[in-house]
């Protein structure tokens, strides 16, 4: 090996090389890292953790079975006059237009109790008692999106217009849909829960082909849930939802 | 003083040495990364 090729190749130049290449390597396998966390092959909650999560949150309730239930009677009739969902069976459509009617009925400064008697006294075909929410009642009317974009609610309990809730924690939504929702004037809970499935449906396909594939049916009660705070029904709810999709 | 000094080593060892090296930085960025994205769930 010819050693004149090689004085300028100084300990001093190999080391700063190989401290480059060290380098590169560091930074090439977090990047490796970060790709497959964002392709969902890495970093997910293992299910020990869940579990661990599960069992504080049971810790958190009380052991008997009788005050657990009656803890859940008691929460669950914070706002009804309905007779509420006692068990922790899964929402269904009834108990949806329940949580809408009652969540409405407060946005508006109203009682249930009214709004029941009032969808009573309005409707002229029968219809089932528990909707009593106006929507619901006239179901065969096309939903008009103007109207539910910009619903006519009490301020006093609707946040600020700068009220940003992080619409992510619900099932189906990530970042990009939650940028498009807020574009579309939707930035708290609450303003969700006033919207249906064929307005932000709408809304999605507004915003470009690559969103006409998510189904918002579930997102206007999930909405509900987390304006209330009822975080626990939430997340059971989202137990038995598949990408925000009703199973 | 530290001048040739890659003449004076086995290159199939350094190498070797060398490729250790990297990939132990590799495996380490791995779990900085890892454990970063654990500590923010």
């Amino acid at each position: 090996m010819n050693e004149t090729t090689h004085s300028a190749y100084t300990f001093g130049t190999a080391s700063l090389e190989i401290a480059l290449m060290l380098i590169g390597c560091f930074l090439l396998g977090a990047l490796l890292c970060y790709l497959l966390k964002k392709m969902g092959l890495c970093c997910k909650k293992s299910t020990k953790t869940v579990v661990l999560e599960q069992e504080a949150q049971e810790a958190a309730v009380p052991t008997d079975p009788v005050a657990q239930m009656r803890a859940r009677i008691g929460s669950s009739q914070q706002t009804v006059s309905y007779p509420p969902p006692i068990s922790t069976q899964m929402p269904r459509l009834d108990q949806e237009t329940t949580y809408e009617a009652d969540l409405r009925s407060l946005l508006k400064g109203r009682t249930s109790e009214q709004d029941h008697l009032d969808s009573q006294t309005r409707s002229t075909t029968p219809s089932p008692p528990a909707t009593a929410f106006p929507s619901r009642v006239t179901a065969s009317a096309p939903p008009k999106a103007t109207q539910a974009v910009e619903p006519s609610i009490s301020p006093i309990v609707l946040p600020d217009e700068d009220h940003v809730d992080d619409l992510k924690k619900l099932e189906g939504i990530g970042s990009k849909i939650e940028k498009l929702l807020n574009e579309a004037g939707i930035k708290s809970y609450a303003k969700l829960a006033t919207m249906d499935r064929d307005t932000l449906k709408a809304i999605l396909e507004a915003g470009g082909s690559q969103f006409k594939l998510h189904e918002p049916k579930s997102w206007p009660y999930q909405a509900e849930l987390a304006a209330k705070q009822n975080w626990q029904r939430l997340k059971e709810y989202q137990d038995f939802l598949i990408s925000g999709r009703n199973p | 003083m530290f001048e040739n000094i890659t003449s004076r080593v086995d290159l199939s060892d350094a190498s070797l040495e060398l490729a250790i090296m990297l990939g132990v930085a590799f495996i380490l960025g791995f779990l900085f990364c890892y454990l970063q994205n654990k500590s923010n769930d």
